[in-house]
């Protein structure tokens, strides 16, 4: 019992930071002076480095999916519908979670072990006493940067995570590719995009805050800056799931379903 | 003040540059600072003497506002710096220089970059041609100009200190907080960076609190010295004053 109340203390207390955090990103975004080509380098640096992985993944993921979906639907003899049933599945679900969790994996970590150790070894401390926020100048820029990347991944990761499934279902009939995207995207609405793609923006914002506010928090010596990427990734990828979670239930509410 | 010794009796001339009244801080139960005064003088070279983990490091990032104190007051340049709205505080911190005990590089950029940095941040009205010719100057003041494309990894010890040393007066700051510049240094190496301490004081008239325990950095730089014992300013005095005291809490630092 005593521990509980202790982790449930901590749990609050971190809540609470977590929060504050966010709530300092969002005072600064009312403030002008945006730079605008360090928001572009981080925009770019994020893009890169998650592209190749995101790419792979997705392919693996459309491939593997209409190869494991095409007995249940040969049973019923609705095999036709094949596209259809993935590109569903990949548009609403599988895509915005798979790439959220391969970015969370690598920005979240990468941004929790940059900021961290730049934490150790005094250079935030250096900046702040120059007289630069360092809350404005890497915190803000990077919460920034992967919210507007993580949509853009989303839909590339989309697009080849299809072209996947294209080949999965061509292994055992002929269609051409035109035929596919066309069978998926007349039976797909706004009510399965837009609700995706907003979702994203959550993702995107919660593996930034997570991983800049575990990094910037991160305790002194190695094993800190260690701890501050490995926390970031496991927390910003439960958040994921958490906000999946609300995001189903709110397109529910408003009937988009 | 009771435990404070006193010795010589200099007049102060102008108003005090940094003014600390009463300072305390702890951390959880352990008191690091506790009625702690101090006062800097306008071009005065002040040495804080204390052994390691008496809290020297604490007091020099408190003045600057990295570490907010548990009680008591910092006047620096005439500014109560808890008092100071997030904009003033910056503004003033232009007017500061800190020279970390671990350098603190920026170590994904340059050392131009690193020395841009502040300049450009700041939006000074300088212009491209001003900015790389302060970087130049402050670079041939510590003698390291051929370095100006490099990263800080490829530097040696000394030559990081420096370059720390070179941002730390890229802003043309009036006051500079050195913490432990020599600590980790060979003895010629830090004979060089206290000299040019102390030309920082006779080129560019900085006032300075040189954290230090290396005797012979003590003795090029020092004005004055205050010893840090137990949280409080325990004795201060000249370099003489202080090395032919009877008190051996003072002279073991001199051996
Ligand atoms: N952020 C902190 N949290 C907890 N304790 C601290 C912190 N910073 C310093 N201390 C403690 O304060 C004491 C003084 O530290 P410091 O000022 O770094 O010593 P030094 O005189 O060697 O520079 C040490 O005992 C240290 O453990
Ligand atoms: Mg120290």
């Amino acid at each position: 019992m005593r521990l509980f109340n202790s982790n449930r203390q901590q749990f609050l207390k971190e809540t609470g930071s977590i929060s504050r955090f966010a709530g300092k990103f969002f005072s600064l975004s009312l403030k002008p002076g945006l730079d605008f080509n360090e928001l572009l380098l981080q925009c770019y640096t994020i893009g890169y480095k998650s592209l190749p992985l995101v790419g792979l993944t997705g392919f693996i993921m459309g491939l593997v999916l209409t190869m494991q979906l095409r007995p249940s639907l040969l049973l019923y003899g609705v095999e036709s519908q094949l596209p259809v049933m993935v590109g569903v599945a990949v548009v609403r679900e599988i895509g915005p979670v798979i790439t959220a969790l391969i970015f969370a994996g690598k920005i979240a970590s990468s941004m929790g072990a940059e900021l961290g150790s730049m934490k150790v070894t005094e250079q935030i401390d250096a900046m702040e006493v120059s007289g630069i926020n360092p809350f404005r100048y890497l915190i803000y820029i990077r919460i920034l940067a992967a919210t507007l990347m993580l949509p853009v991944l989303t839909i590339l990761g989309d697009v080849i995570s299809l072209l996947g499934a294209y080949i999965g279902v061509n292994i055992n009939s002929v269609t051409s590719l035109n035929l596919f995207f066309t069978q998926i995207f007349r039976n797909l609405s706004m009510g399965d995009v837009i609700p995706a793609m907003i979702k994203t923006f959550f993702f995107g914002f919660a593996i930034g805050l997570i991983g800049c506010y575990k990094g910037f928090n991160s305790n002194k010596g190695t094993q800190g800056v260690g701890s501050a990427a490995n926390s970031a990734v496991v927390l910003s990828s439960v958040l994921i799931f958490v906000i999946d979670l609300l995001a189903v239930q709110i397109t529910d509410l408003l009937g988009l379903n | 003040m009771e435990a404070q010794k006193q010795f010589g009796n200099r007049k102060v001339t102008a108003d005090p540059v940094i003014q600390i009244h009463h300072l305390f801080k702890k951390f959880g139960d352990h008191i690091v600072l506790s009625d702690f005064d101090l006062k800097l003088k306008k071009e005065e070279n002040l040495v804080v003497l204390g052994k390691s983990g008496s809290g020297k490091s604490v007091l020099v990032k408190c003045i600057v506002g990295l570490i907010k104190p548990d009680r008591g007051k910092i006047q620096v340049l005439g500014e109560d710096i808890f008092r100071l709205e997030e904009d003033e505080l910056n503004k003033l911190r232009t007017k500061l220089g800190f020279l970390f005990q671990s350098n603190a590089l920026y170590d994904s950029m340059t050392i131009r970059e690193n020395l841009r940095f502040p300049l450009l941040k700041h939006r000074f009205p300088m212009s491209e041609a001003e900015i790389e010719a302060r970087i130049i100057e402050v670079l041939e003041h510590v003698g390291l100009k051929h370095t100006i494309d490099m990263m800080p990894a490829e530097l040696s010890g000394g030559m990081a200190k420096r370059i720390a040393l070179a941002r730390a007066m890229v802003l043309r700051p009036e006051v500079i907080f050195y913490d432990e510049p020599t600590s980790g240094l060979d003895p010629v190496t830090s004979r060089e960076i206290a000299t040019l301490i102390l030309e920082m004081k006779e080129k560019y008239h900085i006032s300075a609190i040189i954290i230090s325990h290396d005797m012979a950095c003590v003795k090029i730089t020092a004005d004055r010295i205050v010893l840090l014992l137990e949280g409080r300013c325990y004795a201060q005095g000249t370099y003489e004053e202080l090395k032919h005291s009877k008190d051996r809490n003072i002279t073991q630092f001199f051996n």
